[in-house]
């Protein structure tokens, strides 16, 4: 919900990171950013919580 | 001899009016006055409207004079606030006048804001007013054949069962009208599941599946083509419609934007176990008003109301309390002819369990016993 607010404020070429304790969100996101048509760069697991970096592509 | 302490709430709905009644229940007159602060004086029990559209309710018999509803105890200003001055520890009025608080309770609820999606307020329909529960009723009861397509225009939104809900009950509805066969029905998801809660999705996929209704799900509303009868969303993907209900965004009141206590979408940073605003001792924040990630309904703004309450009278008594809101939210989601009961708190998912039709009669009961309890604070 917060990374399609951010997509949607984003300027196109932007990169924005999502962190996240929620486990859903490692498979939720990468779904939804695959089907927005815009780039997933990675997942970086963290202490606690992942970090889900995506380029805004259109 | 401790001074008398004053207890604004702003906002006369569910969860003000529950709190109200809770802390006048619990206080004397010399230990505190308690005020509500409400726009219209007009108390709505939005859980009716789903069947003032679907249902046989009377649009007359889901709103009350608050008046009527508020213990004798609390002073009603039905007036508009304009704004909430913390470093003041007052609330503004419309009218000029002011009142200064030891104790604030924010419950002021969500605005409904069709206009943040382009082409909404021509092209769709919802039920998430009195009057727009009537045009709908209208226009469905004259629906014979075509495509009607249910979502949701931004989230978060109050009840976020409801869309679900509409489905159910309008599938349930045409078939008994023997029309469905006539009607392609198609469900609009913006998460990637058809129902919010992860535990019930597969009880509602299952209904949706047995019953033909379509669903596509992250489908995030950007725009409504009200010529093209057409619904665009942001991954792209485009949906025609004959009839469509979507639910309209939400934010957080205009006094809380206006008085910079809400975030971007004018919701308040609040505590979710002491309900506190963040920030501050003496300011509260219940119901839809908060930013809390739990569902905006009734349920959540009846038990927060409670801790709230509890709290604030054990503080002016000079009694410890430390009474916290769990997540909890109990409620009844309507199929149609049966319902799906759901209870839940912050550490604990609902179980899954198919609809019932017992749920479905006590979801009704409560829609008329209301007022008489829960409003009342009798029976909490």
């Amino acid at each position: 919900m917060e990374l399609i607010r951010a997509i949607r404020e984003a300027k196109v070429g932007e990169i924005i990171g999502v962190l996240s304790s929620d486990t859903g969100s490692k498979r939720d996101i990468p779904l939804w950013v695959s089907k927005a048509g815009h780039k997933l760069i990675g997942i970086y697991e963290k202490a606690g919580y992942a970090e889900i970096v995506v380029q805004k592509m259109k | 001899m401790s001074m008398r302490k004053n207890i604004v709430i702003v906002g006369g709905g569910p969860a003000g009016t529950i709190a109200a009644n809770l802390l006048a229940k619990k206080l004397k007159k010399e230990e505190a006055s308690i005020t509500v602060i409400d726009k219209t004086g007009k108390h709505v029990y939005e859980p009716g409207l789903l069947y003032v559209t679907l249902g046989d309710q009377d649009p007359k018999g889901i709103v009350k004079d608050e008046k009527d509803i508020l213990n004798k105890k609390v002073r009603l200003i039905v007036n508009e606030a304009t704004k909430i001055d913390t470093k003041k520890k007052m609330v503004e009025v419309k009218s000029g006048d002011r009142f200064n608080y030891d104790y604030l309770i924010i419950a002021t609820g969500a605005r409904l804001c069709p206009e943040e999606v382009p082409g909404l307020k021509e092209g769709a329909y919802h039920f998430y007013t009195i009057e727009e529960a009537i045009r709908l009723k209208k226009a469905l009861g004259n629906f014979e054949k075509g495509k009607i397509v249910i979502g949701v225009g931004g989230v978060p939104y109050k009840c976020p069962p409801a869309p679900a809900e509409i489905t159910c009950f309008l599938d349930y509805k045409l078939r008994k009208r023997k029309i469905r066969e006539r009607v392609d029905i198609h469900y609009l998801s913006p998460l990637p599941r058809v129902f919010p809660i992860e535990s019930i999705d597969p009880i509602v996929k299952e209904i949706f599946d047995k019953e033909e209704i379509k669903y596509t799900t992250f489908f995030n509303v950007e725009s409504v083509d009200p010529v093209r009868k057409e619904v665009h969303s942001l991954e792209g993907e485009t949906i025609g419609y004959d009839l469509l209900i979507l639910i309209p965004p939400h934010r957080g009141s205009k006094v809380i934007e206006d008085s910079g206590l809400g975030d971007r979408g004018g919701w308040v940073p609040t505590d979710r176990y002491t309900l506190k605003v963040k920030g501050y001792d003496d300011v509260y924040s219940i119901g839809d008003a908060t930013d809390l990630p739990i569902s905006k309904s009734g349920a959540a703004a009846h038990y927060e109301a409670k801790v709230v309450a509890n709290n604030i009278a054990s503080e002016i008594k000079g009694i410890e309390s430390h009474d916290k809101y769990n997540g909890k939210v109990i409620c009844m989601c309507d199929t149609g002819n049966k319902a799906i009961y759901l209870n839940f708190d912050y550490d604990h998912p609902p179980k899954p369990g198919h609809p019932r039709w017992i749920y479905r009669l006590l979801k009704l009961a409560f829609n008329k016993l209301y007022w008489h309890t829960v409003a009342k604070a009798r029976f909490l």
